[in-house]
C-alpha cells in the first residue's frame, strides 16, 4: 500500500491513459457521473450517479451486422474503471458469472482494469453489510470469483492505494514516486472507519432471506401496488443482466441487444397473449426471487449487492430494504 | 452458466421446400443437416425481422425441419418465405427427451407435436430397442392434424397411434374430446417413458391423470414454453424458478416441475 496526496491519484489516472480509456467519477454539468475522462484532474472521490454496468454490458449494443454479403461482429475493448464502490465490483462479478459466456461481455471483461474506492463515508441507501462491507478485502466472500485489481481509501485528504493483482501491483510500482508507506498509525485509523460503515451497513441483514422468501409471502402484492413499471430498478442495478434481442433492417441487417426489465409486463408475454406473469405482483415476484432465492441456490451468491442504487432509482419510492425487512419480519 | 461458447451469429442456409398443412400453418425444410436430440430447439432467423425459437421437427441427422403457426411477426415473415429464401439457424440448443427403451407414450396437442415427430423419428429408426410405442395427438378440428400423410407409416412402424379432436368436420369418424379420454385406449405400461409437449393446461391434465394411474412423475417429460430471446441461458426471459428453460429445458420431468409454482403444469 502506498499512501500520498490528491497527486497520487492524479499519477494512477495518467499512468492508466497510457493503456486505457479511463472511466472514472467526474462532473458533468454538476452532477458526479461516471465517465470517460479528458484529464486526470477531472477525477473526483464522489459516487456517480450512474452504476458501471454499462461499461461492461452496455444499454445498447450490435450483436452483429450482415452486409455485402458477410457477417461482422463486434469487439468490442474494455475501459479502466476507476472509483466504483466494492459492492458495485462485486455486483460485476455476478453479472459475469451469468454473461462470462458472452463473447462481447467477455471481450470487454478481459480487457478491462478496475480500481475500486472503499467507503470511508457514511453510505446512504447501501446496506452491504451482510455481502462483503466497505472494502473489497482478502478474505471478501466474493474473493474466489475475482478481484479489482487496485482498491483506494481516501482518509483526512491523503490517498490509500493497494494492489490486489499483479497487473495492479504492476501499476502501483508505477507510482513509487508520488506516495510513500503507510504508517501503522494511519492504518490503524483506516481500519477503524472501515469498522464504523460496515456496523452502520449491518442495519440490514440479508444472509439466510432465501429460506424466508416464500412463493406465497404478501411482501409482492404490496409492494407490487406501487409499482408503475417503469423500469428504473433493473437499469440501474449492476448486476441486472437481463436483455432484449431486436433486428435491425436499414439497408443492412443489424440485430442489437438492450436492457431489459423483468417488471415490465412484456417481458414474459408470449404470441397472442399468454403470459405466465399476468399479475404486476407476479413480476415483483420474480424480481425478488431471482435475486434473492434461485441464484442464490444456483450459485452461492445473492443476485444483490447491497449497493442501493434501486431505492434511490424508484420513482415510487419502493425500498428494497424494506422489502427485505418484510420478509424477515412475516 | 450459460451454454458454452455463445455466438450470436446464425448459420445461413435456404428454403428447400414449403409444405402447407393448414390455413396457418406450415413447414419448412432447410438446406442444413442437424444432429440434435428430439426435444431439442433451434433460433432461427428472418434476416432483418427477428429471431424465434422452434423445435426442431425433423429425425435426426436429416435436413433440419421447423413446423410453424403464423401468430405474430417472425412467424409471420417466416411463413411469408418461400424455396430459396435466406433463413438463418442457431442451435440445436437445450435438453430433449430421453430415449431410453422400453414401453414409450407419446402425448402431444395441437402444435407440440413437432418435437414429439422428432422423437418418434429416433424411436422408429431403432424400433427393437423399444416396447410398445404409442401415440395420443390431439387437436382442435381433424384439419388441424398435422403430419396426417405420415400416420400409416408410424403405424406401420408398430406404432399406436390414437387421435382426438375438440370438435369434429364433415367425414370424422374418430373420437372427440380431450387428450385425456384417449387415456382409456393405452396399451403401454405404467412403467413407460412418457414424453409430452402441448399447451400448459393440457400437460396439466396429462400429468394429473397419468400420476392417477401409477406413472413415475420422474418418467413424465414435459416440453415448456417461455418468451425466449437468446436461448443460451443469458437474456433471462425463460427463467421459471432456479432453471432458464432454453438451457436446463425445453424438457424437465414432472417431478421437477411439480416443484415449481410458476411451471403452469400443476
Ligand atoms: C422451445 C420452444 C419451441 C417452440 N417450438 C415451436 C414450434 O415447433 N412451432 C411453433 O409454431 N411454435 C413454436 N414455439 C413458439 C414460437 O417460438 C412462438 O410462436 C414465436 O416465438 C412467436 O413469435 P412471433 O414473433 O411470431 O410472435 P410475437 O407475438 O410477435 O412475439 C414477439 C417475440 O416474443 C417472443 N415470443 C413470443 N411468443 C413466444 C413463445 N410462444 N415462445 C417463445 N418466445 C416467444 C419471441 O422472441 C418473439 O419474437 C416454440 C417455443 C419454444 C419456447
Ligand atoms: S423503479 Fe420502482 S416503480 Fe420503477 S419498476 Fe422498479 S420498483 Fe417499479
Ligand atoms: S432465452 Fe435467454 S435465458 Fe433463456
Amino acid at each position: 500500500m502506498i499512501v500520498g496526496g490528491r497527486e497520487l491519484l492524479d499519477g494512477l489516472v495518467k499512468v492508466l491513459m497510457e493503456r486505457w480509456t479511463v472511466v472514472a467519477p467526474r462532473e458533468v454539468e454538476g452532477n458526479v457521473v461516471l465517465a470517460p475522462l479528458e484529464d486526470a484532474g477531472e477525477i473526483v472521490l464522489d459516487r456517480p450517479l450512474n452504476s458501471p454496468k454499462e461499461y461492461l454490458l452496455p444499454q445498447e449494443e450490435i450483436l452483429f451486422e450482415y452486409r455485402d454479403g458477410g457477417f461482422k461482429a463486434p469487439e468490442p475493448r474494455g475501459y479502466a474503471i476507476l472509483g466504483i464502490r466494492p459492492c458495485e465490483f462485486r455486483a460485476l462479478l455476478m453479472l459475469k458469472s451469468v454473461m462470462g459466456e458472452d463473447p462481447l461481455f467477455l471481450s470487454r471483461w478481459n480487457s478491462s482494469f478496475f480500481a475500486v474506492q472503499a467507503c470511508t463515508e457514511p453510505c446512504p441507501s447501501g446496506f452491504c453489510g451482510d455481502l462483503g462491507g466497505p472494502e473489497f478485502s482478502g478474505i471478501d466472500p466474493y474473493r474466489p470469483l475475482g478481484a479489482p485489481d487496485l482498491q483506494y481509501y481516501t482518509l483526512d485528504g491523503r490517498v490509500f492505494v493497494d494492489a490486489l493483482t499483479e497487473r495492479g501491483k504492476e501499476v502501483l510500482g508505477a507510482l513509487r514516486d508520488l506516495g510513500e508507506g503507510a504508517t501503522e498509525e494511519e492504518l490503524e485509523r483506516l481500519r477503524m472507519r472501515i469498522s464504523e460503515v460496515w456496523e452502520d451497513m449491518k442495519r440490514v441483514r440479508v444472509v439466510g432471506i432465501e429460506e424466508r422468501a416464500r412463493w406465497d409471502h404478501p411482501a409482492y402484492s404490496y409492494f407490487a401496488e406501487r409499482c408503475i413499471q417503469c423500469g428504473a430498478c433493473n437499469f440501474e442495478c449492476p448486476s441486472c443482466f437481463c436483455f432484449d434481442i431486436r433486428d435491425e433492417d436499414e439497408g443492412a441487417w443489424v440485430r442489437v441487444r438492450e436492457w431489459d426489465s423483468c417488471l415490465l409486463e412484456g417481458f414474459s408475454k408470449m404470441a397472442l397473449g399468454a403470459n405466465p406473469r399476468k399479475r404486476e405482483e407476479d413480476r415483483m415476484r420474480q424480481r425478488i426471487l431471482h435475486k434473492f432465492k434461485y441464484f442464490k441456490e444456483t450459485t452461492g451468491f445473492y443476485m444483490c449487492t447491497g449497493c442501493g442504487r434501486c431505492l434511490e432509482a424508484c420513482p415510487s419510492g419502493i425500498d428494497l430494504r424494506e422489502v427485505i425487512s418484510w420478509l424477515w419480519r412475516e | 452458466m450459460a451454454v458454452e461458447g455463445v455466438s450470436w451469429v446464425p448459420r445461413l442456409t435456404r428454403v428447400l421446400e414449403r409444405v402447407q398443412h393448414t390455413a396457418d400453418t406450415v413447414s419448412l425444410k432447410l438446406d442444413l443437416s442437424l444432429n440434435h436430440q428430439p426435444g431439442q430447439f433451434v433460433q432461427v432467423s428472418v434476416p432483418g425481422v427477428g429471431e424465434i425459437p422452434l423445435s426442431v421437427a425433423s429425425f435426426p441427422g436429416d435436413r433440419l425441419m421447423i413446423t410453424f403457426r403464423r401468430v405474430g411477426r417472425v412467424t409471420a415473415a417466416l411463413y411469408g418465405l418461400g424455396v430459396g429464401d435466406s433463413i438463418g439457424v442457431r442451435g440445436p440448443f437445450g435438453r430433449g427427451f430421453p430415449l431410453e427403451g422400453g414401453d414409450v407414450l407419446l402425448v402431444a396437442g395441437g402444435m407440440g407435436l413437432p418435437p414429439i415427430r422428432s422423437a418418434l423419428g429416433s424411436i422408429l429408426r431403432e424400433r427393437d430397442r423399444f416396447g410398445t410405442v404409442q401415440l395420443l395427438y390431439g387437436a382442435r378440428r381433424p384439419s388441424l392434424l398435422l403430419y396426417r400423410e405420415e400416420y400409416d407409416a408410424w403405424r406401420r412402424g408398430d406404432v399406436v397411434v390414437s387421435l382426438i379432436v375438440d370438435e369434429a368436420e364433415d367425414g370424422w369418424r374418430g373420437r372427440v374430446g380431450v387428450v385425456t379420454e384417449l387415456f382409456d385406449e393405452l396399451e403401454v405400461g405404467s412403467d413407460a417413458t412418457v414424453l409430452v409437449c402441448g399447451p400448459e393446461i393440457m400437460m396439466k391434465f396429462v400429468g394429473r391423470g397419468l400420476l392417477k394411474m401409477g406413472f413415475d412423475p420422474k418418467r413424465i417429460y414435459m416440453s415448456m414454453e417461455r418468451h425466449m430471446k437468446c436461448g443460451v441461458g443469458l437474456c433471462g426471459h425463460c427463467n421459471i424458478g432456479p432453471y432458464y428453460v432454453c438451457r436446463d429445458g425445453p424438457v424437465f420431468d414432472f417431478e421437477t416441475l411439480r416443484n415449481i409454482p410458476e411451471s403452469g403444469v400443476i
